[in-house]
Formats: structure tokens, sequence, C-alpha cells
């Protein structure tokens, strides 16, 4: 992000581009080892009484195009789009849970200070565990078996703000390939070479706002289904929401 | 031997053709004639502005974005300043941005300064992370370092890195950076599938000689936007000078070796280009007759914060680098008890052979130069601490907590009193 910085006598070392280049190939070798990535602390669940309380955050969508060489080109329009698509289909689906929702619109930075804090640190935290717990090769021994991840008390300040007793968090990012890129992956078929196309990864995790732990985390990782439809949107929520734990809830209750 | 000796001028040929293009892409932003503007095929949108002044008659290239412009959804540059606006939130909201005091207020006075009609556009973030830099985000979002603040000496020179930061801004350079990476990258992707060639290493090259360029255009705008606002243009090589004293000769060399790899000029040639074309601006009349220096003012908003950033920078450990900056601190002659307190404390925590001598050194200088802060009791009692002379120790303990009663680590040297007794 920090396009033009002004490094002084020392340059700075490899760029934006390269660390990119670098996720794609690890994406790449990911999406080969696709399986249920679900993550669920029972207990959590077990001990709430009706009726729940949910903080819907406003969910963080980016698309980009995947240019040729390898480079994303971000792209605010079809951004919009998709968070449109992916914020109505989250409405419908936590609508018709037996729990009560309130949704929590993107914090500017002129808001809540403390409240913007937990949705940079949901982010965080997020993408931690989707590194370190759920991708085999980085995960951490610590995190083997032993799914444990918290935003610590600080928390507190969401659950009295909203009366929430969870709070859902989605972050979405896919990209799509540019003509150039589809006329490469066509070419580079003929002469045998395999060039990955746009890849969709996706989280979305509940924390206990009783005490910030991670309650539930699942993760959606495709290279197909464009969000910018609203079919595509839907099936990406569906994906992400199939073993949500609070919808189980519902059917005892 | 003929041979031989054209060899040499064709190379200095070549040499100085190199030399004078650098010197063009400085002067960019200040002599460039409208006609040539109209050609330019580096803006995203046809915003181009020129600007031409009264007397002399040369144009000013002023900037290809106008103020208020945000890009249009869909474009490249939508794309990138949405990404930036996030981004900005996380730097707005992060646990090492300053909001207290008078820096944050001072930077943007400044910033709006120069920055004239684009004011508006321009956020100013004072973050405290160590080293020389400061850094535009392509949506006007600044950040400016701490470790950028403690190594200039006045506002001129703050204002001379503020200058250039803006000319970021003004050029639009990181949709020109997008362009261009992605460009390169196609163009290695396909000669590599095609030809087998692997293209990697020359577009990275050519992409960092890029950056080196738009470097330079922005140094021109930070002349051009220093001057005009009433600074002396010459600032700018004194900054570059000062900077390669700072890094030292060693880490000049090094860079040197690597500049094609470098997204920067190297200091010695930003201060060589800069000097040329302030001259130029003198000569042109373009220069201010009393330049504002800004000397005390700086000095009096830094001292509030100085102790902190260079506490930051001892934490780092990078004690040689450190070591120089604070001896040209004390050399430009404001605080100096502190700022010899703070040498004192590079060689204690070193802790090399001959370092407590020499602290202590620092330490009766600080004395002598005035009141050093009252931690000085307590690195001096360290000391002599660690050299068993505890009745010195707890007399020097119990100086630090008669000046600094509500001391935080109050308890733990209470516990080092009346050792060895």
């Amino acid at each position: 992000m920090y396009n033009s910085a002004f490094a002084g006598a020392l340059g700075r070392s490899i760029g934006p581009i390269a660390i990119r280049a670098i996720l794609i190939t690890l994406a790449a070798f990911a999406l080969s080892a696709c399986v249920t990535t679900d993550r669920v602390v029972k207990e959590a669940f077990e001990k709430a009484k009706p009726p729940i309380r949910v903080v819907v955050m406003d969910p963080d969508v980016n698309l980009g195009e995947l240019t040729a060489g390898g480079v994303t080109v971000p792209n605010d329009e079809w951004s919009l789009q998709a968070k449109t698509h992916i914020r109505t289909h989250l409405k419908n689906k936590m609508g018709a849970l037996d729990v009560e929702t309130v949704y929590m619109q993107d914090q500017s930075i002129n808001d809540d200070q403390e409240i913007g804090y937990m949705q940079t640190m949901f982010e965080v935290v997020g993408n931690a565990i989707q590194n370190h717990d759920i991708r085999p090769i980085l995960q951490l021994p610590t995190k083997k078996n032993n799914f444990y991840w918290t935003m610590g008390p600080t928390v507190a300040r969401l659950r009295e703000q909203y009366d929430a007793d969870f709070a859902l968090m989605t972050w979405v990012h896919d990209t799509y390939s540019s003509p150039d890129r589809v006329a490469l992956i066509v070419v580079g078929a003929i002469l045998g070479i395999g060039i990955q196309g746009g890849v969709q990864q996706g989280y979305m995790g509940l924390v206990d706002l009783s005490d910030g732990r991670v309650v539930w985390f699942n993760r959606i990782q495709r290279g197909f289904g464009d969000l910018r439809t609203a079919e595509a949107a839907e099936g990406s929520v569906e994906f992400l929401m199939g073993n949500f734990p609070l919808a189980k809830g519902k059917g005892k209750s | 031997m003929i041979v031989f000796r054209t060899g040499v001028i064709l190379c200095a040929l070549a040499a100085a053709a190199c030399q004078s293009n650098k010197l063009d892409v400085y002067r960019k932003p200040i002599n460039t004639p409208s006609a040539a503007l109209a050609e330019d095929s580096t803006k995203a949108s046809p915003t181009e502005e020129t600007e031409t002044t009264e007397s002399e008659g040369y144009g000013y290239r002023l900037s290809d974005i106008t103020p208020a412009q945000r890009p249009t959804t869909g474009t490249v540059e939508g794309g990138i300043w949405y990404q930036a606006d996030k981004a900005e939130v996380k730097i707005a909201r992060s646990g090492k941005r300053i909001k207290d005091g008078p820096l944050p207020a001072y930077v943007e006075k400044i910033v709006c300064t120069l920055a004239g009609p684009y004011c508006d556009d321009i956020r100013v973030y004072v973050v405290r992370t160590n080293g020389f830099n400061a850094s535009m985000m392509p949506n006007g979002a600044l950040i400016v370092q701490s470790g950028f603040l403690i190594r200039v000496r006045s506002e001129a020179q703050l204002a001379t890195v503020l200058g250039h930061e803006i000319g970021h801004y003004l050029r639009r350079h990181s949709l020109k950076r997008t362009k261009d990476t992605v460009t390169g990258a196609n163009t290695a992707a396909w000669v590599g599938i095609l030809l087998g060639v692997p293209l990697g290493p020359q577009v990275f090259a050519n992409l960092r000689e890029f950056s080196r360029d738009h470097e330079r255009e922005a140094d021109g705008y930070g002349l051009l936007l220093m001057s005009r606002a009433g600074y002396d243009p010459r600032q700018a090589t004194w900054v570059w000078d000062r900077l390669v004293r700072i890094v030292g000769p060693e880490a000049i060399k090094e860079r040197k070796r690597y500049n094609f790899m470098a997204t920067h000029p190297t200091s010695p040639e930003r201060s060589k280009a800069l000097r040329i074309i302030a001259n130029e601006l003198e000569e042109r009349g373009d220069v201010a007759a009393e330049p504002i220096d800004g000397f005390v003012e700086y000095q009096n908003v830094m001292a509030e914060y100085r102790a902190d950033f260079i506490e930051d920078e001892i934490a780092d450990g990078n004690f040689d680098e450190l070591e120089r900056l604070l001896e040209i601190l004390i050399g430009d002659g404001e605080n100096r008890a502190e700022l010899l307190f703070y040498r004192g404390e590079i060689f204690r925590r070193r802790g090399k052979k001959k370092d407590p001598e020499q602290a202590m050194f620092a330490y009766n200088r600080a004395f002598r130069a005035g009141t050093p802060p009252p931690e000085i009791h307590r690195s001096i009692g360290l000391i002599h601490f660690k050299l068993k002379e505890f009745d010195q120790a707890t007399e020097h303990f119990a100086k630090y907590l008669e000046l600094k009663p509500d001391a935080k680590d109050a308890s733990i040297v209470k516990s080092m009193m009346g050792a060895g007794t």
C-alpha cells in the first residue's frame, strides 16, 4: 500500500509484487488440497441461553483483476457490488435463524475508535487463524488439534455497545482473470504449462463476546463462482454458513 | 591506444548523457513548458493543470490531479484508492499514531501551506516508527515517521520532505507504478512462456529505475513547493548531506553497489542534483530574500517528543548510526543537556569494554550543559551498581527518586538501594 515511499539512503527490499506472487503460488498449492475446514468450540453454544443476540459486522470484500503477469489490480466497483450481494444474503440467512441480529456498519476514521479497533483486530485474528491453524503448511505446532484463538477481554466494549452474545465477521477476497490472463492460460495449456486463474478466498468467524474467544470459524477457497453476481455470492455465503453452529441450536430449542 | 581512448570518451559521453537525463527528471516539475504537458502520456485522465508565474513566464507543472478530485469507480485508480482508504483507517487507529501534543497540528500546518489548494486532500498521520522515512498513500494519506522527525534540523528541512511526498500525490505516482508493474509482469509472463526466457530480473530492474525517476521528480516538487512557501530550496541539499553523515560512509558505499535494485536514488546523487536546481531557482529570483528556517519553532515542538523518539531508536540497537545522529543534534546547539544524556545512554546500553567510562564522560558533559532529565541519576546509579560501588549507586538512585517521586520503576530502584551493606 505504501506505493510512494520516501526511503532514505538505504533502499527497500522486495516489494508487494513479489509478496503477492508468493501468496498466489501458496494459494495454488493449498487449492489442490481442499478439505473441510470448519472449526467449532461446542461448549460456547451449549452454555448460550436464548434469546441469542448476534452483532453482524459489515463484510470486508476485496475483488480484483488477476493480470497475465500475476499482479492483482484491485477493483472498487466489483468489490462494492459483491459486498452488497453478500450483505443481502447474510441478512437473509441470519433472518431465517432463531437469533436476534443487529447489523454494524463499516466504521470510518471518525467513528468510535474502540469499536473500530474490534473490526481491525477481528481481521487480524481471522487472518492468523486462516494462515496458522487451517493451512497445513503454515500450521503452528501449538495449534494442532487445539483451536484456541481469542480477541481477549477487550470485546466487552462490543458486547456493551450492541448488547450481543456473539459477533459474526466475514472476509472475502476474489480475483478474476483478465482477458490476457485467460489467453496466457490457454497458451500455457497448449504448451502443457498449468497457469492458475483467479481464486476466491474467504472466511467467517463467530466470536464469543463474553470472553473474546473465536468459537466458530469456516473458510472457503475455490476457483469458481463470480461474486459480482447475486447467485454466486449466495452460493459462497451458503458454503461458509453450511455448518453454522447457531442454526443447529435452533433445531434443539 | 586510440581504440582505448575512444572507449573512454564514449563511456564519458554515455555517463554525461545519463547524468543530464537524471537532472532533467529532477527538473521536470519546475521547468516543463506547457506544450510538452499536452503530450504527456503518463496521466490517467485529462486533468493536467499548468500554472504560469506572472513575471518569469515559465511553466510550472503543477499536477495531474485537481483539488478534491476522486478517481472514478471501476478504474485502476478507483481500486487503488479503495484499498488505500481501508489501509488508512488502520493507520488512523494504530497504537503507534501520535495524536497528542502540538506535533500533529504543526506538521499539518506546514503540509497545508505547501499543498495550497490541495490542503484538504492530504491527511497527516504522525507515527512512532524508527528510521528516516515518510510515505504518501495514493489517496492522500501522508505518513510521517518519528525517525525522520528526529533526523532533520528545522522546519525548512521538514518542509523539504513533506513537499516531496505531496509531489508523489500530485503526480499520481502510485497509479503510474501500478500500471508499470502490470505491464512489466505481463511482458515477463509472455516472454517467459513463449520464448522460455526468464525476464523477471530485467523487468524488476526496469521497475526500480522507473521508481527512482518518480523519486527524482518528487524531489523536484519538494524544491518547487518549499521555495514557493518561502523556504530556502538549498535546505533540500542539506537534508541529504545530513543523512549521508548520519548513515555513515560504509552504508553509502554498500548502497551504491546495489543501486540498480534500489527504489530511491542515492543520497549523494540527490544532494548534488538538488544543489544545481536550487541555484537555478535562485538565479531566477524564485527564492525569498529572507527565507524561513524555523529552527527554533521546530526544536520547541520537538522538545516534548524527542526523548521518546530517541528511546525508540536505542531500543532498536542501531547504536552506531544513533551516535552519529546525536553528535549532529548536539552540534545543532539546542537541548544539549538532554542529548548528551542520551549520548551516554548509547554507551551504557551498548555495554562494550570502554563504554561505562564513555557513558560517564557524556553524563558529566550533560550536567555542565544544563539540566539533564532525572533519569541520568538512575543511569549513573546503574553504572556504579554494576561496578559494585553500592554507596554511590544508592546516592544516585535516591536523587532519581527525589527528582521523580512518581517514577514507574520506583519499586525496582528502591530494591537496588542499600545493596552490599
